[in-house]
């Protein structure tokens, strides 16, 4: 039986997990071909094209030999970074779901086998396909982040294209050939991956310094005197001594917070006290959520 | 877990008290509570809760 299992049941899970990963490929098939569009349009890297647009005097025919240059090159590069998107998405989904659902399958039979020994079996077998799959799921992270790269290599790659198609709605004298090929030369990267890690990269160190420019101008102030200040104090401080029921009864509002997180690390004082327009609408918050006269 | 320093500017003799006295309720309290007059006749509280870490800057929590 479980021969039987290991050279049948085995491979027959796997290729229908297979099967099920193909069909999640992710993209309608192409009616063009793929390679042979960009046969076609090699021509257009030749340097001989620029050299004949180089010997071009009259500025209509320059344009012209200009624009179907470029544009034969960006549709090049566009047709290279869909497929460069087709193969990582089709591996970012494949590896890991055929490995769970083999996992899965081996867990069911399993639970359902009638003999100890068959149950053994499949569950050594399961373990053996989830022990695989830990180590597939090095894969997991890439495949979590991999819409996010690739969300960030088609607006690197939309950024430049737009440049390059207001580029060539210019003359030639405003946006020649060379101008152009150093546009073309910043889209054939903006779809690599380094070029997205990058970018991802420089907006959330943005990010972290705008988010510690916000918490900064939360460290420092001066003392309020509005109507919300006054009666969180009064409640706070009943008879100028400290409510530490109150208190925390706020402290833990704050932490619950989910309208301003940047309530969570900060003491109910600053809440209380602070002359800033933040906390001011988050004391009208807690006054009415708390209830405080 | 409430990180780094805190500081209030501008209090009068009257608020002072109450200032310093709700820093120290803060749970858990604060290593250090500091009191300062200043030249314009106002204070200055400065609270000291443990350092952020090195590696968290996006919140005051240090979370």
């Amino acid at each position: 039986m479980t021969i039987i299992f290991l050279r049948i049941v085995v491979p027959a899970l796997t290729a229908v997990a297979l099967c099920g990963c193909a069909a999640i490929a992710g993209y309608p098939k192409d009616p063009e071909k793929a390679s042979a569009a960009l046969e076609a349009l090699k021509p257009y890297f030749d340097p001989a094209k620029d050299a004949q647009y180089g010997s071009l005097t009259d500025a209509t025919q320059k344009r012209a030999a200009r624009d179907i240059i470029v544009l034969s090159r960006v549709r090049s590069y566009d047709i290279e970074f869909t497929g460069y998107e087709k193969s990582l998405w089709g591996t970012g989904n494949t590896v890991t779901l055929g490995g769970d659902l083999i996992a899965l399958a081996l867990g069911g039979l399993a639970t359902t086998a009638a003999g100890t020994s068959a149950k053994s079996a499949y569950s050594a077998a399961a373990a053996g396909i989830v022990g695989g799959s830990a180590v597939i799921n090095r894969d997991l992270y890439f495949q979590r982040t991999l819409p996010a790269l690739l969300a960030q290599m088609e607006a690197n790659r939309a950024k430049v294209k737009l440049k390059i198609l207001a580029g060539i709605k210019q003359s030639d004298s405003e946006y020649p050939l060379p101008l152009a090929e150093l546009d073309l030369a910043d889209l054939k990267n903006a779809g690599s991956m380094p070029a997205a890690v990058g970018s991802i990269t420089q907006a959330a160190t943005g990010d972290k310094q705008a988010a510690q420019t916000k918490i900064d101008a939360l460290r420092t102030g001066t003392i309020s005197a509005t109507d919300t200040t006054k009666r969180l104090r009064s409640w706070i401080s009943p008879n100028n001594q400290v409510d530490q029921i109150r208190m925390k009864a706020l402290q833990d509002w704050m932490n619950a917070d989910a309208t301003d997180t940047d309530l969570h690390g900060l003491p109910p004082e600053i809440l209380i006290d602070l002359d800033n327009p933040q906390m001011e609408a988050d004391r009208a918050r807690a006054i009415s959520d708390l209830h405080v006269p | 877990m409430i990180c780094g320093t805190f500081t209030l500017t501008k209090i009068s003799d009257t608020d002072v008290a109450g200032v310093v006295a709700r820093f120290k309720a803060t749970l858990p309290p604060p290593l250090n509570v500091t009191q300062t007059k200043q030249s314009d006749g106002t204070w200055t509280v400065v609270a000291t809760y443990p350092p952020c870490a090195s590696n968290v800057s996006h919140s005051a929590s240090g979370s």
